[in-house]
């Protein structure tokens, strides 16, 4: 297969490959609904905030493979974000105590001259030097938007200097304005690394399962689950393990996949069933009991072993039950807003509703059908209907609006949105921090407690409150935070004027006091 | 160690040709310096018309980056961003800056508005001054237009590109009412917000000693309001705190209103005394005055130093320093432990890609020392030739940024982090600035030093071909 015919024709992003969306607003049943009749709603929006690109992505990947070095064909603001992921890597690598690896940032610094000229050669020499510097396996070369535009040839490049080099030179088209879908952006960066990394296998190995986790699962929630699969006789193969490429490359010897998060993992474990037949068994995002439960008896169900699996579910439920039900008490009742990427939204959702809480709404990325139909569905089975915004990265445009009409107790989900919530009197606790697990039944236990705490002591969240309303004042108008309608700003794409003479900029402009 | 300080430029800033890539870039782009400094002004708001991901990847690298402060009316994913996607880039982004420009005014609540544009744009070509203009002319709201694609420069050039916006676009003419007023007051240009990680304490510890001479300031760069952006041009003097960052906007301040502007690198320790009397005179400030404050200011900066004697004629805290910063910290940096702390500087590099013009000020500014002391200074952003060059010099403590981490590990140097990135440690509101930052400075460094006293034992023993005394018990335990 030639290079043009993988890119153009064969891989496709999830909002053509899988009908998912970034854009929408409404109640979950009508998504559901939507989603069952195949004939997912086509929006976009007029007002955005900041986003995530799928640069970013592939610069997040090189914390979780150390061997694979990230070189970017960009101006040099491009890689700011994985000064993020320098701090990431060490806590990851740290804490499975593998050695400590620098994300290292490495850019062409593209320029005035190079985007007039072209950086074909700079790149040259830059592929080079970065095998010659860091010794990597594999080189990735990231395409961002200034070096999409100007067509740099960067296969081209490549050919060129391949042979010069030790490392296996690759490209990843990932240029920030391909998509505003989390899921492609990681596709992109897994496709590549299918594509070049990924070895045929050498042998069949019953027992073990891929167990692919996600760039912000850590091992706290790792651990408890390799340690179940021991107790069904299945060895864990932890794909993202910050170490070694070894886990990935003969991911296609294992028995069956399992994901931790659907998101992050469903190009890969999609791949590796289609291609090598390794398959991959479908589950929730365990971050309730009920959830973590159905993983349990899916994975033991596969493997024949229905019996140790509801041993295992018997034995975990005596142990968390009765400190659980403790902080139901606490927590029954209250209102939760939840704002993080879908899987883990709809399973802190079901967490929410086991624990008595009331879901006032859910913000979640974006949605796949394929992948988190069955999740939604359970769900509303479960606690019934809900508002649901699907945003991109957790824009908090409608969020924020929907939650004046009248507040939420809590906020728990991503850690950026946190901030806006903490500035109107919300107490906010984020899924993921590193320390806290929040998966399994160790991580639901853990997180009813957390929930518990944050709302007994909301100290913190009440002083940056009144510096916002004391001395300082909220981004969003009143306006705007009590219009009736929160999700205005979306249209359907064929409404949107791309181009032509007059953009409407000639009405009114339309501006509140 | 080389004898005497080497001329070296491994590379100069765009040029180009010989250069293929950077390691570990110790800035952003132009729009990355261009959000951090738009962040750092009251209620103003940032339309960024690029990519989705320009500015939240670069609010996470400028603001992360510069210990964990995050800051700004309208942060992060809050930002408004056009989010171009493929169709835009093909058939031209006009349409969705028009659409989130009207749609931003409606729902946000700020002062001033900053349209600023990315490389997509720049390279799509699309018209934004236009459609800038004709929202100037039909709405009220105060709108400022910069375009500031990543490929034009460094975190450095954006904020140049939003100061001299401001100048064109914002700051009104000297009102002659309020200049009559008796008071002086100065502009204070060249701390560039989140590049400089500690901006906002050295720009509080400069107000503090800028009211001390009954001066005040006026557009500072910490928390400015729009109010006084505006009425900026009634200042008296305009102080750049660096050897190149902020000249254009004073030149551009001068050519338009008239005011005088002086270049001071940013003063740390005893020199701020040399600074203080240099405002003072072109101040016309009578000069008793200027000699009481400095003569008060350093009674105290001396007792402090003088707090820490047993402790640094006792373990002799002279030390080989080596120093990796941009040229203003650089040179500050190495007066003040050269001249007032006793440190013998080896090793400097000079990390923000200056303009090829001032490389012999800079050097000039580093060498200028009170004693007879030549580091070996290289004017150089990529990592491997810092690291490399570093490597050869080996000093015994180093003031870096989190980049520097692992070679100071490997080569045994005790490290503190000064310049971005900072990811290792949190700053909200210490600076290193003027006499009082300098103390704290010294706080930072010696409590590292002392921690860290087996890193030079190991080094030292390395450098004479013995084992790690480190390794040597580890292995008997």
């Amino acid at each position: 297969m030639s290079t043009f015919e993988r890119d153009i024709g064969v891989f496709q992003g999830r909002e053509q490959r899988l009908d998912g969306i970034v854009h929408f607003g409404g109640n979950a049943s009508e998504l559901l609904k939507c989603s069952k009749e195949k004939n997912m709603p086509r929006k976009c929006r007029t007002y955005s905030g900041s986003g995530s690109c799928a640069f970013i992505a592939a610069l997040l990947n090189t914390c979780a493979f150390p061997e694979v070095k990230v070189l970017a064909h960009s101006p040099v603001g491009c890689t700011a974000g994985a000064i993020l992921f320098g701090l990431f890597g060490p806590i990851q690598q740290r804490s499975r105590g593998v050695p400590v690896t620098t994300t290292d940032i490495i850019t062409t610094e593209l320029n005035e001259q190079d985007v007039v000229f072209g950086g074909a050669s700079k790149l040259e020499k830059a592929i080079l030097e970065t095998d010659k510097y860091f010794h990597p396996k594999a080189i990735a070369v990231g395409i961002s938007c200034a070096a999409g535009i100007i067509g740099d040839d960067v296969e081209a490049s490549i050919k060129n200097v391949q042979s010069q080099v030790k490392a296996n030179v690759f490209a990843v088209h990932c240029e920030g304005y391909k998509t505003l879908h989390v899921g492609t952006m990681w596709d992109i960066m897994w496709h590549e690394l299918i594509e070049h990394v990924i070895k045929e296998p050498r042998e069949k190995k019953k027992d073990t399962v891929n167990l692919i986790s996600g760039p912000t699962i850590g091992p706290i929630d790792e651990q408890p689950f390799i340690e179940l699969l021991g107790k069904l006789g299945l060895k864990a193969n932890v794909i993202l393990n910050y170490s070694s490429l070894n886990s990935l490359e003969y991911a296609t010897e294992s028995a069956a996949s399992v994901a931790l998060c659907s998101q992050a993992s469903h190009y890969l474990a999609d791949q590796l069933e289609k291609r090598w037949g390794v398959p991959l068994i479908d589950t929730h995002y365990a971050a309730s009991i009920d959830y973590t439960d159905d993983w349990v008896r899916k994975v033991a169900k596969h493997f024949g072993k229905e019996k140790e699996g509801e041993k295992i579910i018997q034995e975990e439920h005596d142990r968390i039950m009765p400190e659980f039900n403790k902080y139901k008490k606490e927590l029954e009742g209250k209102s939760v807003f939840i704002s993080v990427n879908i899987p883990r939204a709809l399973g802190c959702a079901s967490l929410a509703m086991e624990l008595g809480m009331k879901v006032m709404g859910v913000n979640a990325f974006q949605y796949d059908p394929p992948i988190n139909q069955n999740s939604l569905e359970s769900l509303i089975k479960k606690g019934g209907d809900f508002p649901l915004v699907i945003s991109g990265i957790g824009q908090v445009t409608e969020t924020l609006n929907m939650v004046q009409k009248g507040k939420p107790d809590i906020y728990f989900g991503d850690f950026e949105p946190s901030i806006w919530f903490a500035k109107n009197g919300v107490v906010t606790l984020t899924t993921f921090d590193f320390a806290r697990p929040h998966m399994g039944y160790t991580g639901a236990l853990e997180t009813a407690r957390s929930l518990a705490y944050v709302l007994r002591n909301p100290s913190y969240h009440k002083k940056v409150e009144a510096y916002t309303t004391k001395y300082g004042k909220f981004p969003y108008k009143k306006e705007w935070l009590q219009y009736p309608d929160p999700y205005r700003f979306l249209i359907d794409e064929v409404d949107e004027v791309v181009y032509g003479k007059d953009f409407g900029i000639n009405n009114e402009v339309k501006v509140h006091a | 160690m080389p004898e005497e300080s080497e001329i070296e430029t491994i590379h100069a800033p765009l040029t180009g040709s010989n250069v293929s890539c950077t390691i570990s870039p110790r800035f952003t782009c132009a729009l990355g310096g261009a959000l951090a400094t738009v962040w750092g002004i009251v209620g103003a708001i940032p339309i960024v018309h690029s990519s989705a991901g320009c500015s939240r990847n670069l609010y996470m690298g400028q603001c992360f980056g510069s210990g964990w402060q995050t800051y700004g009316h309208a942060r992060g994913l809050m930002t408004p961003s056009t989010s171009l996607v493929e169709k835009h880039v093909i058939f031209g982004g006009e349409g969705r800056l028009v659409q989130q420009m009207k749609a931003s005014f409606e729902i946000t609540d700020a002062d001033v508005y900053f349209v600023l544009s990315g490389c997509q744009v720049a390279l799509i070509g699309d018209d934004i001054r236009t459609i800038v203009d004709q929202f100037k002319e039909r709405s009220d709201q105060t709108i400022i237009m910069v375009e500031t694609p990543g490929f034009k420069g460094n975190s450095y050039v954006g904020y140049d590109m939003v100061g001299k916006a401001l100048v064109e676009q914002l700051v009104e003419p000297p009102n002659k009412n309020e200049a009559d007023k008796k008071e002086l007051s100065v502009n204070l240009f060249g701390i560039v917000p989140a590049q400089d990680p500690f901006w906002q304490g050295n720009i509080n510890e400069l107000k503090r000693l800028m009211n001390r001479l009954g001066v005040s300031v006026r557009w500072s760069g910490d928390y400015d309001t729009v109010d006084t952006i505006k009425k900026s041009s009634n200042a008296d003097l305009n102080i750049v705190l660096s050897e190149y960052v902020g000249v254009p906007t004073a030149e551009l301040f001068k050519e338009k209103f008239g005011v005088p502007w002086i270049k001071y690198s940013l003063p740390i320790g005893s020199e701020t005394s040399k600074f203080i009397r240099k405002v003072g005179k072109e101040l016309g400030i009578d000069s008793k005055l200027v000699e009481f404050v400095i003569d008060s200011e350093e009674e105290q900066f001396l007792k402090q130093l003088d707090r820490i004697g047993h402790l640094y004629a006792g373990f002799n805290l002279q030390r080989d320093i080596g120093v990796i910063a941009d040229s203003t910290y650089a040179i500050g940096l190495i007066k003040f432990l050269a001249n007032d702390f006793g440190m013998n500087p080896t090793f400097v590099a000079v990390t923000d890609e200056p303009p090829i013009e001032i490389h012999d000020t800079i050097r000039k500014e580093i060498l200028d020392l009170d004693y007879d002391l030549k580091p070996r200074i290289i004017i150089e952003s990529d990592g491997n030739k810092i690291w490399t060059a570093l490597e050869e010099t080996r000093p015994n403590f180093l003031f870096a940024g989190s980049f520097d981490t692992k070679v100071a590990e490997n080569l045994d140097i005790p490290r503190l982090s000064v310049s971005y990135p900072i990811t290792d440690r949190v700053i909200l509101s210490r600076g290193y600035a003027g006499y009082r930052g300098s103390i704290t400075l010294i706080e930072d460094m010696v409590t590292i030093l002392m921690k860290d006293m087996h890193l030079v034992i190991n080094s030292t023993l390395v450098k004479h071909g013995y084992k790690k005394s480190t390794e040597q018990f580890a292995q008997v335990a």
